[in-house]
């Protein structure tokens, strides 16, 4: 086990430093000219002597390598620059929205699990009738549904159309936890859809694949009524697959933490994400990328992890 | 489902249990997947017949009848500037077929080949081609494109190298891995070792057996594309006026949601059904072919 | 203050005090100092911050506000006394020495300000006691007034500037009826009641401004934001154009239709390519139907623009006629300069939605007589970029909050414009726009726009399409609007006249 995790943390360092020189890259190829233009309305571009100081202060004029280890060496220590569009601080906006994009997360979490194990146990239980059918074509149609339109035709629904929440907004804690919850069961639900459609097809597959196994014949055999075979044999051992499937749709719950949070203004990580691509504002979106890179990097591995504990097949095959 | 497609059958590539026919077999044998595909050639029709079917083009602007609700002359209505909203969306079907196919194929082409190359050489390159596929990974699809539509700029061309540049990396690893799988097997050292080139082996043995999950993937990919293409075209990035896109309506429909609200629910639909048939076809036979989906109890 | 014709309340309306009222906003207001770019919320500006002088229903800074009386000593020197009695936010006095600190403060280079060029014929302002200031100019300056009810007169407190000028775009100190209570960037701008404004006071209004708070939400979708009005979440709106039919039929709802101090237009590069020969500035023009533009990107909401002051602003010209639509002109006017076959021209617009709207409809209006506009859809500041370098041919032009004549006529059409950059350069329209900046005379300086406009027209300088309305929708509980008073006096009635909740609460 210690060599497995071993491997799994090298190949995610060599992986990680990828990823780093792959957003710096992505970052510095943005043309010079649209960096100007985010900065324009505070300096004159026609006079050259300025462009050259701004270019200056944000260490443009410097040779790509040098620039590359002083971006590194400030970010590893906490210094992710100023945003070109507000002058924040980069950390401090971040710290700002992180919280409320992890709401939205757990939330979105909540609902997929809510939804999508009962779905999957019922259609796993109920194979190939038509409610198996129609909980698998629920589930493929939730995660292809796109994030952005449902977001609209639930506004529309249940904001407009019969007003029973609140069609945006982020109500802080502060404000009473009542009213944030409201505000966010619209977006959560969204949030969680794909998810918990993923979820609904992987439990039910594994649970067909575990009621197929000999120890749940074995224990039907000894005359454990059906529902105690189910309840106390074979949905421990399915559950396997949770982890598997928030592993993979973290990466997809990110995504659509975009839209969610701009079609819902919502001032989380995404919205600034969003704002800071369309204006060029590129600390912003260098951190942006990290933090994004790195959390699907970190959860990956942790799955793995995870994974190679509860499955040691998983740890042979490598 | 019941087809014993067991792993050790891919030795002796019996070219008749995998590839291309017991792919379509499974297609046929699964509903979901049939469903899938009858949607998918209608949308290809829709895409082909558009200049046929559409009642009026979509680029006919009537600045005095915007907005317009469903009629007897505008099945669905009118857009912002007073364009046949179903003409666009027929129009917009080839728009996104087109950058969902496209962007698939190259993705598809470029992994294979980078996928076999690190397959067949092994050893550190192997490794390292690993990690990078494993570094564009870490970037949620649309995110990345987000980023690269910075960098290269609006426009549709721009959304598909945006995806051939990130979705290779999938098809790589499934190419890599059926290299990875009949690599070892013995008539295939002893090929090699009688002197037997490897584009050869590649052609007889290797080929055959990754075109399944391969095609599958292009499904899915097409999927994904599409989505990826709205939603960039929902944000304004992808699809530049005044072509149509179902993203594009999207978002201008949105912003005129309590005017006309068919104008947001219609396009929605489109993307939806699409992605849905792409995902309805891929999936299918996929769960046909990865065994440890198969559900049906053999332990493996 | 009482022999003020728009010093009037409705005896008979029982204003009472309470509630916070909700706004929405499409995007945040950015800098909170004026003069610092980006502003993009005049309104919430105005909350806290207040000016020298406000303008009256002509867009005429006639009005005195903060400055209670104006003297010309001759066209070049102004003595002015300020109000007594005012008081920052911070506490600090409201005087001639914090007047004089905050003007010189904006004049100076460090500071980067952004209207410091409006201040140019200003030679010094001196204190001469501690309400009086005496202005000095270096030419005549008939748009002294205009300038001070515009973005230099929102007074600062020079306390918060000396001590950090820098701090001050986050945390203003003004002497608004609002004070800023919490600011969160992008999300939210929270305000609470100034039980100190000076005006409730001299205006015998103690319970002025009736709300406890003001809370600014920013929500970019006007879907959303229309959603939130009917669901009761916010009080106002101001409503997308497509949304006034709905907003109207709503029983909740109290909307209000009016005119607005914008021109929106089209530029030509009239000194570097196609656009030099009049013929095809004609071309395009007459190729726009501008009737049908309102029609189907403002819904009606916009009135038919002959040049470029709207129809109410003293300045307006009323002999002058909209351009007619005429593509068959268009066309033989093309064939006439030698494109029978077809124009090719460049350009830009602005990548709102509106933008994005108005430049297709365009675009489809100009291919139908044979001219293909390439036109790109721009984020505001890679805009100014191309308007800077004059990198096109046919682009968006236009201005917003025209007041006094001479700062959109020198912004656009001089040399010395911050909007020109040499792209148009009309020696009869520069010599009358000099003219116009001298001549103190209001009759007399009305003539000499007339005419200013009348040599624009001819030229066809520019495209101009409209000039702008709105729409704004209350809650029915929001109490306080006159309409009829608004349309009078307009700046000075909408700052003299706050509203409140028919029971003290939203």
């Amino acid at each position: 086990m210690g060599k497995y995790i071993g491997i799994r943390l090298a190949h995610a360092l060599v992986v990680l430093a990828i990823v780093v020189v792959l957003v710096f890259v992505i970052a510095r190829l943005i043309p010079g000219d649209a960096i100007m233009a985010a900065m324009a309305g505070s300096v004159d571009l026609h006079d050259p002597s300025v462009v050259a100081k701004v270019r200056h202060q944000y260490g443009l004029d410097q040779p790509i390598f040098v620039q590359f280890a002083v971006w590194l060496g400030r970010f590893v220590r906490g210094d992710w620059g100023t945003s070109i569009g507000t002058g924040e601080r980069v950390l401090d906006m971040f710290a700002r929205r992180l919280p409320v994009t992890l709401e939205l997360f757990l939330g979105a979490t909540v609902w997929s699990i809510a939804v999508g194990i009962p779905a999957g146990i019922i259609g796993a239980l109920k194979r190939n009738s038509t409610l198996d059918m129609a909980v698998t074509a629920g589930a493929m149609v939730g995660v292809s549904v796109p994030a952005f339109w449902e977001a609209i035709v639930l506004i529309y629904l249940f904001a407009v159309l019969l007003p029973v929440f609140p069609p945006s907004g982020y109500v802080p804690l502060s404000d009473g936890w009542l009213a944030n919850l409201r505000a966010m069961v619209l977006p959560t639900f969204v949030l969680g859809t794909h998810s918990g459609g993923l979820l609904a097809r992987y439990v039910r597959s594994s649970l067909l694949e575990v009621l197929g196994q000999d120890f749940i014949r074995t224990a039907r055999a000894k005359g454990f009524s059906e529902t105690a075979v189910i309840v106390k044999h074979a949905l421990k051992p399915s559950m396997i697959p949770v982890v598997t499937v928030i592993g993979l749709s973290w990466g997809g719950l990110l995504a659509g933490a975009f839209f969610v949070e701009v079609i819902f203004a919502i001032p989380g990580l995404g919205r600034m994400s969003v704002e800071a691509i369309f204006q060029k504002d590129y600390p912003v979106m260098q951190a942006t990328l990290i933090v994004v890179s790195l959390n699907v990097l970190l959860v990956n591995v942790l799955v793995d992890i995870l994974y190679g504990y509860l499955d040691p097949r998983v740890r042979v095959r490598g | 489902m019941t087809d014993a497609v067991h792993p050790v059958a891919v030795i002796a590539p019996p070219r008749s249990r995998n590839g291309a026919a017991a792919l379509l077999r499974a297609v046929v044998r699964n509903r979901l997947a049939r469903v899938g595909l009858v949607i998918v050639v209608a949308l290809c029709a829709i895409a082909i017949f558009a200049p046929v079917l559409a009642p009026y083009s979509p680029y006919d602007q009537d600045l005095y009848r915007v907005l317009a609700p469903p009629s007897t002359v505008h099945w669905l209505g009118t857009d912002n500037l007073g364009r046949d909203l179903l003409s666009r969306l027929l129009f917009g079907t080839r728009v996104s077929l087109f950058v969902g196919v496209v962007s698939s194929l190259i993705s598809a082409v470029v992994g294979v080949v980078i996928g076999l190359f690190s397959g067949f050489k092994g050893g550190a390159v192997d490794a390292l081609i690993m990690r990078v596929t494993d570094a564009f990974l870490c970037f949620p699809p649309l995110i990345f494109i987000l980023a690269m539509s910075a960098v290269l700029g609006p426009g549709l061309q721009n959304v598909m190298l945006s995806f051939a540049l990130f979705g290779w990396t999938i098809f790589a690893r499934i190419a890599r891995g059926q290299v990875l799988l009949v690599r070892e097997l013995p008539f295939v050292e002893a090929a090699r070792s009688v002197g037997i080139p490897p584009m050869r082996i590649m052609y007889r043995h290797i080929l055959p057996n990754i075109a399944p999950p391969v095609l599958v993937a292009i499904s899915i990919g097409i999927g994904t594309a599409i989505l990826i293409e709205s939603g960039v075209s929902f944000l304004g990035l992808g699809v530049q006026p005044p072509l149509a896109s179902w993203g594009k309506e999207l978002r201008v429909g949105f912003t005129y949601l309590s005017a006309a609200p068919l104008f947001s629910i219609a396009p929605g639909v489109m993307i939806s059904l699409a992605i849905t048939a792409f995902n309805f076809l891929g999936d299918g036979p996929r769960d046909a072919l990865d065994p440890r989906l198969r559900g049906d109890g053999v332990r493996r | 203050m009482p022999d003020q014709p728009w010093a009037v309340w409705d005896k008979n309306a029982k204003p009472k005090r309470g509630g916070i009222f909700r706004v929405a906003a499409e995007q945040y207001i950015g800098k909170m100092n004026p003069n610092h770019w980006p502003v993009l919320d005049w309104i919430s500006m105005g909350y806290m911050h207040e000016r020298l002088m406000l303008t009256d229903g002509n867009y005429n800074p006639t009005v005195p506000w903060l400055a209670e009386t104006l003297s010309w000593d001759g066209p070049q020197q102004v003595v002015m006394k300020l109000r007594e009695g005012v008081t920052f936010h911070d506490g600090s006095a409201f005087d001639a020495k914090s007047v004089k600190f905050q003007i010189d403060w904006i004049r100076d280079p460090a500071s980067k300000t952004w209207d410091a060029g409006w201040l140019a014929q200003l030679d010094t302002v001196e204190v001469v006691d501690e309400h009086t200031l005496r202005w000095k100019f270096k030419t005549p300056w008939a748009g002294f007034s205009g300038v001070i009810a515009n973005v230099p007169g929102y007074v600062m407190s020079a306390k918060a500037l000396q001590e950090d000028a820098d701090k001050y775009d986050t945390q203003p100190q003004g002497t608004g009826p609002f004070i800023l209570e919490e600011a969160s960037p992008g999300n939210y701008l929270k305000f609470k009641r100034n039980p100190n404004w000076w005006f409730a006071k001299a205006s015998n209004n103690p319970d002025m401004p009736y709300f406890d708070g003001i809370q600014v939400t920013i929500i970019p979708d006007p879907a959303v934001r229309l959603a939130n009005l009917r669901a009761g979440k916010i009080d106002v709106l101001l409503l997308d154009k497509s949304q006034y039919a709905v907003a109207k039929a709503d029983p909740d709802l109290k909307v209000y239709r009016f005119a607005m101090n914008h021109l929106a237009a089209l530029r030509f590069n009239n000194t570097k390519g196609v656009f030099q020969d009049i013929r095809l500035r004609q071309a395009v023009s007459h190729a726009i139907d501008r009737k049908g533009l309102i029609a189907g990107t403002q819904f009606g909401l916009a009135r038919l623009a002959s040049c470029i002051y709207p129809e109410d602003h003293w300045c307006h010209n009323p002999n002058l006629k909209p351009v007619t639509y005429d593509p068959d002109l268009s066309k033989k006017l093309l064939a006439e300069a030698g494109y029978g076959s077809g124009l090719t021209v460049r350009g830009y617009y602005i990548n709102t939605a509106m933008g994005q709207t108005i430049a297709e409809a365009v675009k489809g209006m100009l291919t139908k007589v044979g001219i293909d506009w390439q036109v790109d859809l721009m984020a505001p500041a890679a805009l100014a970029t191309r308007m800077q370098k004059m990198d096109y041919d046919l682009a968006q032009g236009g201005w917003i909050f025209i007041y006094d004549p001479d700062l959109m006529a020198t912004g656009l059409y001089h040399p010395e414009g911050g909007f020109n950059f040499g792209r148009s350069k009309n020696d009869a329209a520069i010599a009358l726009i000099e003219a116009g900046r001298k001549e103190v005379d209001p009759e007399k300086r009305r003539a000499i726009y007339w005419q200013l406009e009348e040599v624009l027209y001819n030229a066809y300088e520019d495209a101009w399409l409209w000039w702008e309305e709105i729409a704004t929708a209350y809650r029915s509980n929001v109490e306080g609007w006159d309409h009829e008073g608004f349309l009078k006096y307009r700046d000075v009635w909408f700052w003299a006249h706050p509203l409140w909740f028919r029971d003290g609460k939203a």
